[in-house]
Formats: C-alpha cells, structure tokens, sequence
C-alpha cells in the first residue's frame, strides 16, 4: 500500500495515517509527503482540527445534560416497567390455581343448584293401594307439570258423603 | 448501594448476569457506566440534546427488557452501540420524513450565544465563535451520508475499532473501511473553503 514515491499524493495512505492505521515506515514515508505538500499537510490540518471541534462539540453537549437526573429517571422508568411486568407475571402465575378453583366451585354450584335450589319432582303424598266400599264415580285429574294425580271419588254409603281428595 | 457501585470493579459479564437476575444496582451501574458513551453517539447522529438524551433512556430501558435474550455473541459494549445507532438512525429518519432535515435544535447555544450573568464565562466574542464553530461542525455532519456519518462519528468520538464498528452497525469490516474513507473525502470537500477563507 506504500507508496514508492513520497512526492505523490495517495489518499488512501493520508486516510489510513490519518486513522493511525499505517506501520513505521508508512508513517515515516506519509510525514515527509506531508511535510513536502501543502494541499495534504492543509487537508491533515483541517481534518484534524475537525476531530478536535468534534470532540469538542460533543463535550459541549455532554456537559450541559444533568446526567444524574436523567439517570433517576431511567431508574424510575424501569422500576415501573419490573413492577408491571411482576404484577402481570404473578397475575399469571396465580391463574393455574384460579382456573381451577373456578372450576370446581361451578361444578359445585351447578349441583347444588339443580339437586337443592331447583324444585325436586313432586312424590305421592299417598298410595293408594285399594279402594273399600262402593263408589258412585271416580275422577283421576294429573297436574301436567308438576304431575300430581288427583283421585276424585265419591262414595255411595250415607255416612261419608263428602268428596275425598288425595 | 451507590457505594458497592463506586467500591467495587464489575465486569461487563458479571454485570450482564447480575442484569439478567434483575439485580437493581446493576441496571444502575450500567447505566452509569455507558450513559455519557451512549449520549455521544447518539448525539453524534442526531445533533439534537433533548432527542440524545430520550434516545439514551429509551436505550437503557430496551436493554432492561430484553437483557434476558442476551446471548453474549458480542460484548455488553457492541450490544449498546448496536441498540443506540439503531434507534437514533431510526429518530432521524422519523425527523427527516417530517421535516426533511428542516428541525432547529432547541438547545440555545446552538444559534448566538445568550446572555449569561456569570463572569468566569469567555467572552462574548469567544462565545460567538464557538457557536460558530458548532454550527459549522453540524452544518458539515449533516451533508456527510447518514451511514458515513454515523461510521465517522464511532470512529472519531468513540474511537471504536473497524471490527466493533462491524458488529455495531452490522456491516462487513471492508465497508467499514470504504465508507469511513468517503466520509473523509467528503468531509475535505465540505471544509475546502472554510480552509481558504481562513487562510
């Protein structure tokens, strides 16, 4: 990459001189053209001088951030951020037990409800297993709902002559 | 805690674990540790202070979030500067779409220096030419190509090797070098005659 003639300007080499990337010779040979030409000694100059103000620019900038401020804030920031994702992980963690148990206590309900709080089939109040005595007529009425049956007789004897209902 | 943070030297990969377990000094150690670096860079690209220092915070608290993929491929340094470049690249182009490039910077020393109280301060002719020589710095970034520029900011602010400018930007090594050498050329171009007026 070395030049042979230091009297000719080679951009590449300034570049690399410039970025300190050069061994010893190249940089001996890069410092005598530089010291021989004004155009390359110029554009070494200004571009250094451009690093500097760079530099300097930034640092400008860095000093007039209150960096301790900022750095409470991201702190804050974060903090805020661990607690959310905490509280939506435990949310989640808590879940696995809360399904369950949502689970089972509906199930529970479910049976509860349709055994205890739904009202059961209606049982006989009585049963009837025969009838003595003669009877005039007999009516068998069956509710269809709660499907109660109704016997309705009357008896033909003098004694008992008022309807009987079971 | 500040002073087990102060006390004691962390390396970056017992910090990166210490991160993963959610230790908090931690995370305040890092970010004390990478704050200014981070704001350079970053405002190296933009060349605005507020934008810096939101791209900053918003830096640190991605690395927070996602510390837990963190696989350890580069260093804790390379992750930073890749998280950084990316989200300032992003802020310009954001800008850039709005505004193209019409965004004045709010920071007051940017334009003619105000009138400040303090006597230990330059002088006010000082003071103009060293708002001058900022806005001529700015003016030359800002026609430099935004990944020339952002190379030549690594290069000259943080002093990063090509390798690290590689990784950081995610760009061949002889890219690196390519277009750190135009950033150069150009940069000569665009200071050519402030190196004749002065002269």
């Amino acid at each position: 990459m070395t030049h042979p003639d230091s009297n000719v300007c080679d951009e590449i080499l300034l570049d690399r001189y410039l970025d300190g990337d050069v061994d010893a010779g190249e940089r001996v040979q890069m410092e005598a053209h530089i010291a021989a030409c004004r155009q390359c000694r110029r554009q070494v100059a200004s571009l250094e001088a451009f690093s500097q103000n760079l530099n300097d620019r930034v640092q400008h900038a860095v000093d007039s951030v209150d960096f301790v401020a900022l750095e409470k804030q991201v702190l804050n920031k974060a903090l805020r951020q661990y607690r959310s994702r905490g509280g939506l992980s435990r949310f989640v963690a808590s879940l696995k037990y809360i399904i369950p148990a949502t689970v089972t206590a509906g199930l529970l309900l479910f049976f509860t409800y349709s055994n205890y709080v739904l009202k059961p089939p209606p049982v006989p109040s009585a049963i009837i297993n025969s009838f003595t005595g003669s009877m005039s007529s007999v009516m068998i009425f069956e509710t269809p709902e709660t499907r109660q049956t109704i016997l309705w007789y009357t008896e033909e004897t003098d004694v008992e002559s008022e309807p009987n209902a079971v | 805690m500040s002073k087990t943070i102060q006390n004691r030297i962390v390396h970056d990969k017992e910090l990166i674990l210490r991160l993963q377990r959610g230790d908090e000094w931690a995370f305040q150690l890092m970010v004390r540790r990478f704050r200014t670096k981070i704001f350079s860079i970053a405002f190296g690209i933009t060349l605005d202070t507020e934008e810096s220092q939101d791209i900053m915070q918003e830096v640190f608290l991605q690395v927070y979030r996602t510390i837990g993929d963190f696989r350890g491929d580069a260093s804790l340094a390379t992750w930073l500067h890749r998280i950084t470049v990316n989200r300032s690249l992003n802020w310009k182009r954001r800008w850039a779409r709005r505004f193209k490039w019409l965004h004045v910077s709010t920071d007051s020393t940017d334009g003619l220096p105000a009138a400040e109280p303090e006597s230990d301060l330059p002088s006010p002719e000082i003071r103009v030419a060293n708002a001058q020589t900022r806005q001529q710095i700015d003016k030359a970034l800002k026609m430099l190509p935004e990944q020339a520029r952002t190379i030549f900011v690594l290069r000259e602010l943080e002093g990063l090797a090509y390798e690290e400018i590689a990784d950081a930007i995610g760009i061949k090594l002889g890219t690196v070098r390519s277009r750190l050498f135009h950033a150069r050329k150009r940069l000569k171009e665009i200071l050519q005659p402030l190196v004749e007026e002065e002269e």
